[in-house]
């Protein structure tokens, strides 16, 4: 598999999207945000339908599109009354209708092209895709070492976070656009449709083993590291697009470890139970 | 910390109506007033959580637009924290609060802050436990950790011994007393004095949207001393307005 340069690429490509997505997903779990990174998904089909209609290029297209959505969404949250998740519905269906239609009127291959970008592909990430990828990764990891710890506080307690001075409103609207650019990172290999699952589903395996949110984070990354690697080598053999393949296997890790811990636990209740004296 | 005819309104109505308080160091005032007597929103809109519809409030001689020593000002929540999400631990929980952007604390300080902090509150053996795994007033005291891991001069605590058991209420007596002792501020949002009959300095009670008693606990009237009681019907007591 690792004798062709193009699923070299790809396997770079996806662990790197598998380490940093849940790093951004444990944040956006932890302010139940879990849905934003799928309205993000939807955002960025409109820019990438804007791409094929203008001629430019789809991943510099979809990242200014849902950056761009990522403060319209903020702004429709703060300022109007609708709550968070109309405010997310609403940019979920405008993205997906926007990306439809200017996918069509784009006409030619556009439509089977769009399909690539929906569920991922192992042959479409490009050197210059793979360096705009690590270009966005590193941003991502600076921003979130320089502001991690206020986006935690804002995310743990937004109005304690305000009073220690945090300015809890560009906090937030950072968080959106790096979950907007973990989306157009990761829409060439996992694809837009389902690059939301890697930021949450490894989120929602690590903690059923952590005890912090450091740990959740750190784990979650090393477990979308892993679906990202096996999601790969699955879509490489069975010739079936990666997107499907990675969700599935993080959704596995999540199913064996739920299971696995909720057994445990019922296991130690019913030997504490036996432990205490029946009284009669 | 003061006040200076300070309005709040939500959609019209108005929640509270000319307010002037002043605040002075080394000091324990206790907010009282009825569920509803905009206890809260006096203290949310004194910290700049919410909007002033008129009046202004000054920290430390500055503007609350323009304050920024933020550091000086421990806040504790009536509302526990949502657990319901990805696992924290106490000790994150409680090093949240030394998390400012104008003010580096090293690592080594904040372990020592948070440990202290948790000391007073006798959770000291829960610092690597998930926050989730606690019961609520064990919950209300880590929030407490949180203010005490500070270096505040004004801490303002909203409710915080609700669902603490009478044990634990006197190892937080025994806290604040130690803020006050070393010149801090503390304001408490209660509905009761209950365990701070003795420490509490100063009561001021809301009522209809304004300050209905503002003086010494001795001079508060008997049925006053429990917000429980401050019906809607009580008299107001206007005894001194500092």
């Amino acid at each position: 598999m690792l004798a062709y340069e193009f699923m070299q690429r790809a396997l770079i490509a996806a662990v790197i999207v598998g380490l940093i997505s849940p790093l951004i997903g444990v944040f956006l779990v932890q302010r139940r945000l879990a849905l934003l990174g799928d309205g993000m998904g939807h955002v960025a089909i409109t820019g990438v339908g804007l791409a094929f209609l203008t001629g430019t290029e789809p991943v510099l297209t979809a990242l200014i599109v849902s950056i761009l959505g990522a403060f319209i969404l903020e702004l429709v949250r703060n300022k109007s009354k609708a709550a968070g998740d109309l405010a997310l519905a609403l940019i979920f269906y405008g993205g997906i209708a926007g990306g439809v239609l200017l996918t069509s009127l784009a006409g030619g291959k556009a439509s089977t092209a769009l399909n690539q970008y929906l569920f991922g592909s192992l042959s479409t990430v490009s050197t210059q895709d793979f360096l705009a990828l690590g270009g966005a990764t590193i941003v991502l990891l600076l921003v979130l070492l320089k502001f991690g710890t206020q986006i935690f506080a804002m995310s743990l307690d937004t109005e304690t976070a305000q009073i220690q001075g945090i300015r809890v409103t560009a906090m937030s609207v950072l968080l959106t656009s790096m979950a907007a650019v973990t989306v157009v990172v990761g829409m060439r290999t996992v694809g837009l449709l389902l690059v939301s699952a890697i930021m949450i589903v490894p989120v929602a395996a690590a903690q059923q083993l952590t005890h912090s949110f450091k740990a959740t984070g750190l784990l979650a990354s090393a477990i979308g590291a892993f679906a990202a690697t096996g999601g790969l080598t699955v879509s490489f053999y069975f010739d079936v697009p990666p997107g499907p393949t990675i969700v599935l296997i993080a959704l596995g890790v999540f199913v064996i470890l739920a299971v696995t811990t909720t057994s445990l636990h019922l296991r130690h209740r019913n030997e504490i139970q036996e432990q205490v004296p029946h009284r009669h | 910390m003061s006040a200076r005819h300070l309005c709040v309104s939500f959609d019209d109505v108005s929640i509270l109506r000319d307010i002037d308080l002043n605040f002075f160091p080394g000091t324990t005032v206790a907010i009282l007033g009825a569920n509803g007597s905009g206890k809260t929103t006096l203290v949310k809109a004194m910290l700049g959580l919410l909007p002033m519809h008129e009046g202004t409030v000054s920290v430390h001689g500055q503007s609350i637009n323009e304050f920024k020593d933020w550091h000086r000002i421990a806040y504790v929540p009536q509302k526990l924290i949502n657990v319901e999400t990805v696992p924290v631990s106490v000790f994150e929980t409680v090093s949240s609060a030394l998390i400012y952007p104008r003010k580096k604390i090293s690592t080594k300080q904040k372990r020592i802050a948070v440990l202290s902090a948790l000391v007073q509150v006798g959770l000291q053996d829960r610092a690597k436990d998930r926050l989730d795994e606690l019961s609520s007033g064990q919950q209300r005291r880590v929030l407490l950790a949180r203010a005490l891991a500070t270096e505040a001069d004004i801490y303002v605590l909203d409710e915080p011994t609700a669902g603490v058991d009478s044990d634990n209420q006197e190892m937080l007596v025994a806290a604040v007393r130690g803020l006050v002792a070393r010149g801090a501020c503390v304001i408490m949002i209660t509905h009761e004095l209950g365990p701070f009959k003795y420490d509490v300095d100063r009561a001021i009670v809301l009522f209809g949207g304004g300050v209905s008693f503002d003086g010494p606990v001795a001079q508060l009237p008997a049925e006053l001393e429990n917000s429980h009681h401050s019906h809607a019907d009580s008299k107001p007591v206007r005894l001194m307005n500092s």
